[in-house]
């Protein structure tokens, strides 16, 4: 039954954690979605996939939001698996581009929930000292589900990320297809 | 804060993304992306993978492309914005919500529709109230909360965006 199994293409990380619990992916149209195909065509086997994982949905979804949820334990941040994920996922960005393309891939947020609490995080990469980097910013706490207004700013927040992904993340991923 | 200002955390060996990189530091190794074809023939295994390096919030540090989406998340931390506009002050005081003009929200939503999405959110935070007074665990907090919802915020954008549940 292991084929079964997610596969993670960073499994062997030693900061890898795992994927995150959920994510906002986009949906892509029939053309888009020839272009992955195609993209991921020239990858290794093992490797043809968008994201750094081989679970099957989000093989040919570019993944654009990432939360991990964590129950309010102080042995859970759910940070170590943000951050490794936001590294492995800026590595299959770099790996599936145009070898032409030197600029850094998009800023990413990330979320991360701690019980009630709604976190956002960014990670990007950059040349600090001479040597690349991928750059954990936090984090900024906006909402929460203790209360209704907390969960308002809860629910106006996916959907802020969710224009982000649609808008923002699309017209950064067709360059990505076209370059 | 949960990390630490300028923390090298992982000592992965890194390899170039830009040009800067690609003139700098000698003999490239074997990991090195090519200029070129994007080559099957590559080796997975070397794939570069950069540090981390951890900062506290500084949104003046943020690329430009993170600027706007910032801005926007720290509005809505705020309280900018969040409350659907014909929902009635009296139900969001009911639902302990001191109502302020700032948070009115057009969401494009009947008023129907808003009032159902209202009870929604009142059954997810008496939920969460039960998670943690319970002391239940993330696969529960995942089911009664957090999956539902980013269904409900997500409703009636499915063609464009789907939530993962992994």
């Amino acid at each position: 039954m292991s084929q079964f199994v997610p596969q993670d293409i960073c499994a062997s990380s030693a900061s890898w954690e795992g994927v995150p619990n959920y994510g906002l992916a986009l949906e892509c149209d029939e053309d888009t979605r020839a272009a992955i195909a195609n993209l991921l065509a020239a990858q290794p086997d093992g490797l043809r996939s968008l994201n750094p994982t081989m679970y099957q949905p989000l093989r040919f979804r570019p993944f654009a939001v990432s939360i991990v949820a964590k129950a309010p334990t102080p042995a859970e941040s759910g940070d170590g698996q943000l951050s490794g994920w936001a590294q492995a996922w800026m590595k299959r960005m770099v790996a599936i581009r145009n070898p032409a393309d030197l600029s850094p891939p998009l800023a990413l947020p990330l979320v991360r929930v701690v019980g009630h609490d709604w976190l956002v995080s960014w990670a990007w990469l950059e040349v600090a000292s001479g040597r690349n980097v991928l750059v954990y910013m936090g984090e900024v706490r906006v909402g929460d589900t203790r209360t209704v207004l907390g969960a308002y700013k809860v629910l106006t927040l996916i959907q802020r990320l969710a224009h982000w992904a649609t808008v923002n993340f699309r017209a950064w991923f067709d360059d990505v297809l076209t370059c | 804060m949960s990390v630490e200002a300028n923390q090298v955390a992982m000592p992965f060996p890194s390899q170039p993304f830009d040009s800067e990189s690609n003139t700098g530091s000698g003999t490239p190794s074997s990991g090195t992306l090519s200029s070129g074809s994007r080559s099957p023939t590559e080796n997975p295994g070397n794939l570069w993978l950069p540090y981390i390096v951890y900062r506290v919030l500084d949104p003046t540090e943020l690329p430009a492309d993170a600027q706007e989406l910032f801005r926007d998340i720290r509005d809505i931390a705020d309280g900018v914005a969040v409350v659907p506009q014909n929902v009635d002050e009296s139900v969001l005081l009911q639902e302990g919500i001191d109502f302020r003009p700032f948070q009115i929200r057009h969401n494009g939503f009947g008023q129907e529709e808003n009032i159902l999405k209202l009870r929604a959110l009142r059954d997810l935070v008496r939920s969460a109230e039960e998670c943690r007074i319970e002391k239940e665990s993330g696969a529960a907090w995942n089911n009664k909360v957090h999956w539902p919802l980013l269904l409900l915020a997500l409703e009636g954008r499915k063609k464009l965006v789907r939530s993962w549940n992994m």
